[in-house]
């Protein structure tokens, strides 16, 4: 179970969004909803320990995440508007690395053993550099089948997919949350699960400018 | 253990599949050492007397022009937000990378830098002093340079503001590293420069990886 409680966060002297509190069993999965600039990925990477949390508390499954890399790293999967594939390296050779890394206990076997939800198996022996946008974003995606983490942290995962990959993409989702992981995706179009109901939660925007005496860094220990 | 291994082999995978970077620290080195016995008259005793100076100075500078990747290129494709939720702790990637950075820059130009020696007229007992002063002395500059390369990592094309900040912190390795050399020529003991070079690179071992990993995390926030 993740629970956030409270979360507020303010960049460049910009409160981004504040006091949102959500709560997510296992086995579900969660859309995060909002206009362009409301904090999505703000707040999926303050999920992931990308940013510091300023303010509120995130706990999985009672247990705090705050500077706790090692036990986000267990957990969390995070893909973002960046798809963190080598253009050098064959998609297969990517897959292989991020396994290995993520997974050092667990490795798949991804010639053999790799279910391949997103249907890369056409082109895996190509460098990254030959395959189009959505033929990257669906490796990039690939990866969260190959390793074993509870939460996924999504954001925008359908940007330039094509409508088959998109279905495929949201039955990942869904037998991953029916073997009891869950999914936090942040995104702007409308999403068709047939055995889940995502919940949602809506981002308000408060671009409220802050008193600058909670903007010197060291007066907020920050440093 | 195993995954460290892993993302070495990759990381030196990419690097030579890059192509060019290799090159690039290789040629400048040659042309820029090639320089100075055509700029000065070849005389035997001047030329021999900066011939520390003038190999060190271009393994420093040839190393600087290679920092400018250490992390911008996992930055912008978001391989550097992704590999922080590995199984490995950010202060291994980095120093992974570190090594791996001074395998394909300092490494060989400590290979390469007797035959340059032989252009300048450096007395035959100092050779080998040259190459251990270069092999223990290289690898600081990798690892000072991770720090520099993190520290500039929101100026995205900050080549010049690394330089200014870890050219002043390659003093040391300067000093000495030519000092042993230097010692060598004139023949005296050189204990005392070798020792306080190999401390230099162990320091900055040690610090590198910590200091890089922080200030990642700041530059994230911003």
């Amino acid at each position: 179970m993740l629970k956030a409680e409270l979360l507020s966060y303010h960049r460049n002297g910009h409160q981004i969004f504040s006091d949102i509190s959500f709560v997510i069993e296992f086995g579900a999965c969660m859309l995060v909803k909002g206009h362009n600039g409301s904090g999505k990925t703000t707040l999926l990477k303050l999920l992931a320990g990308f940013l510091p949390i300023q303010k509120g508390t995130v706990t999985i499954d009672g247990k705090k995440i705050v500077n706790n890399f090692d036990f986000i790293a267990q957990n969390v999967d995070y893909i973002g508007h960046l798809n963190a594939a080598k253009k050098q390296m064959t998609v297969l050779e990517n897959l292989k690395l991020w396994n290995s890394i993520c997974e050092p206990d667990k490795r798949v076997n991804i010639e053999s053993e790799f279910s391949d939800p997103m249907n890369i198996n056409g082109f895996k022996n190509q460098p990254i550099s030959f395959c189009s946008a959505g033929q990257t974003r669906r490796v990039a995606l690939s990866r969260l089948a190959t390793n074993n983490k509870k939460l996924w942290l999504l954001d925008e995962p359908t940007t330039s997919l094509d409508e088959r990959a998109i279905e495929n993409f949201y039955k990942m989702v869904e037998t991953h949350c029916l073997k009891g992981g869950s999914a936090i995706i942040a995104t702007h179009s409308e999403i068709s699960m047939q055995k889940i109901s995502p919940k949602s939660i809506q981002i308000k925007q408060t671009s409220s400018k802050l008193e600058s005496s909670h903007l010197d860094p060291f007066l907020l220990g920050e440093w | 253990m195993l995954e460290a291994f892993a993302y070495f082999k990759w990381e030196l995978k990419l690097i030579f599949r890059t192509g060019g970077s290799l090159v690039n620290v290789v040629g400048f080195f040659t042309i820029f050492v090639l320089l100075f016995p055509i700029g000065i008259s070849f005389d035997s005793d001047n030329l021999s007397k900066i011939t520390p100076i003038i190999l060190w100075i271009s393994s420093l500078l040839s190393v600087l022009i290679a920092l400018d990747r250490f992390f911008l290129l996992d930055e912008e494709d978001g391989t550097l937000e992704y590999i922080s939720l590995s199984a490995l702790p950010m202060e291994t990637i980095i120093l992974i990378k570190m090594i791996s950075h001074w395998l394909t820059t300092g490494l060989p130009l400590t290979i390469l830098s007797p035959l340059f020696a032989l252009t300048l007229n450096l007395p035959f007992q100092s050779y080998g002093w040259l190459l251990i002063s270069l092999l223990i002395g290289t690898p600081a500059l990798s690892f000072i340079g991770a720090i520099g390369a993190s520290l500039t990592l929101s100026t995205r094309r900050g080549s010049l503001l690394t330089a200014l900040i870890v050219l002043p912190l390659y003093v040391p390795t300067l000093i000495f590293g030519i000092k042993l050399i230097e010692l060598s020529i004139i023949g005296e003991s050189i204990i005392s420069a070798f020792l306080l070079l190999s401390a230099t690179t162990l320091l900055s071992l040690v610090i590198a990886p910590f200091i890089s990993a922080i200030a990642i995390r700041i530059h994230w926030k911003y």
